[in-house]
């Protein structure tokens, strides 16, 4: 694959130092260097800036969703970010189930050990059909990965548009 | 010592102190002694699983990090320190209060760093700034306005690119350090039209064992301030 300095982003030596035991993509020790890698093992780096952690997000949710609060939605996916997936996996759901929709974050906090992120969907449903949606998707996620079950919620607003 | 100067509403979004380090006596229970030594200013603790991004062919990635840290934050969440078993960083969110707190409040965590943890050897330092700016506009015309560092195409490539991306950087110091800027055109969001991410990182990667801390710091935030200072256009700053 071709690869060039412009398509990067990471500043990190100590990488550089590690990839060039790899690899003869990287022309100096002397450069912080930019280099995309396959593997972005070494771009764990980026995990201690809280403002591009936040872009990192950002970028990932790429104005797909209404965030009801902008940061406080953003800071809660940076620190969970195991339901960044989630959320773009109920959100493909609904899409397959409803059609296009409007889906919102909204983030509800009584504490930091206690937090909710609702995702509130706008949809031309009818009640039934989006409870027994509700149902089911829950009824996975609990199975599969219960530990993010317990930090969203779903809500679907039937016969909103 | 650099006088810093002031603006009424800086571009910076978050200032980085970064050590990177061996130490002798690390424990499970180093978070936790450390946390006794900062809480006064700094009572919130969490643990923060990091984030891995990856900048590839299909646009950013984002995965979840090895590297477990704990952070420390002060009431307001603006300042913020992490550690984990090999690195320190103290980050500064907005409101920024100038360079000589900043500089007071990371030689302090070195300190309560010091109390807790015997450092065998510093790998790395780096110091970083990122700065977000609006250029109102997607356009390489209105980039140009602002920053004055920009490519130069030729005149049959004369077309309104609305997407850059610039990575530069300089050895310092005999090669013992380097400077780096990137900037980049970011997604939109709130209160911004058009919004460009300026970073600028100072670090040294050579014989960092050899450099006082205290003193390189402030030779990193005369790089990056004569840096930032030097990118940007009067027409931009004015605007600061």
């Amino acid at each position: 694959m071709a690869e060039t300095l412009t398509s990067i982003s990471r500043f990190n030596s100590d990488s550089v130092i590690k990839e060039k035991r790899n690899t003869s993509k990287v022309a100096s020790l002397d450069c912080v260097n930019y280099h995309y890698t396959t593997t972005g093992a070494l771009n764990k780096d980026y995990a201690y800036s809280i403002e591009l952690m936040r872009l990192g997000v950002r970028q990932k949710l790429n104005n797909q969703f209404h965030l009801q609060n902008d940061l406080i939605e953003i800071d809660f996916l940076v620190r969970n970010p195991e339901i960044l997936t989630v959320v773009f996996e109920i959100k493909d759901a609904i899409i397959k189930e409803f059609g296009a929709s409007e889906i919102a974050l909204d983030l509800q906090s009584e504490s930091v050990n206690w937090e909710t992120l609702f995702i509130v969907v706008s949809t031309d449903a009818v009640w039934e059909k989006a409870n027994s949606f509700i149902n089911l998707l829950f009824k996975r996620l609990f199975k599969t990965q219960p530990e993010v079950a317990n930090k969203v919620n779903l809500i679907i607003a039937p016969d909103a548009i | 010592m650099t006088k810093t100067p002031r603006y009424k509403n800086p571009p910076l979004t978050e200032a980085i102190f970064e050590l990177f380090f061996e130490s002798e006596n690390w424990t499970p229970a180093t978070p936790g002694l450390f946390y006794s030594s900062v809480n006064k200013d700094y009572p919130i603790i969490q643990a923060q699983n990091g984030l891995g991004f990856i900048l590839g062919m299909g646009g950013i990635q984002v995965e979840t990090g090895n590297n477990q840290l704990t952070q420390y934050k002060s009431a307001d969440g603006s300042s913020i320190i992490q550690l984990s078993n090999g690195l320190l960083t103290v980050n500064k969110l907005p409101e920024y209060s100038g360079w000589e707190s900043y500089r007071g409040t990371i030689l302090d965590a070195l300190t309560k760093l010091q109390d807790v943890v015997k450092i065998k050897k510093i790998n790395r330092l780096g110091l970083r700034t990122l700065n977000k700016i609006d250029i109102k506009s997607y356009s390489f015309s209105e980039y140009k306005k602002n920053y004055t560092i920009f490519p130069s195409l030729p005149e049959s490539l004369n077309y309104e690119w609305n997407s850059i991306q610039l990575n530069l950087e300089v050895p310092k110091n005999e090669g013992n350090d380097i400077l780096a800027i990137s900037i980049a055109t970011i997604l939109k969001e709130p209160k911004f039209e058009a919004p460009t991410m300026m970073q600028l990182y100072f670090t040294r990667t050579k014989n960092a064992d050899l450099v006082k801390p205290q003193e390189w710091i402030e030779d990193a935030h005369s790089n990056l301030k004569n840096l930032f200072e030097s990118s940007l256009t009067e027409y931009c700053k004015a605007n600061f």
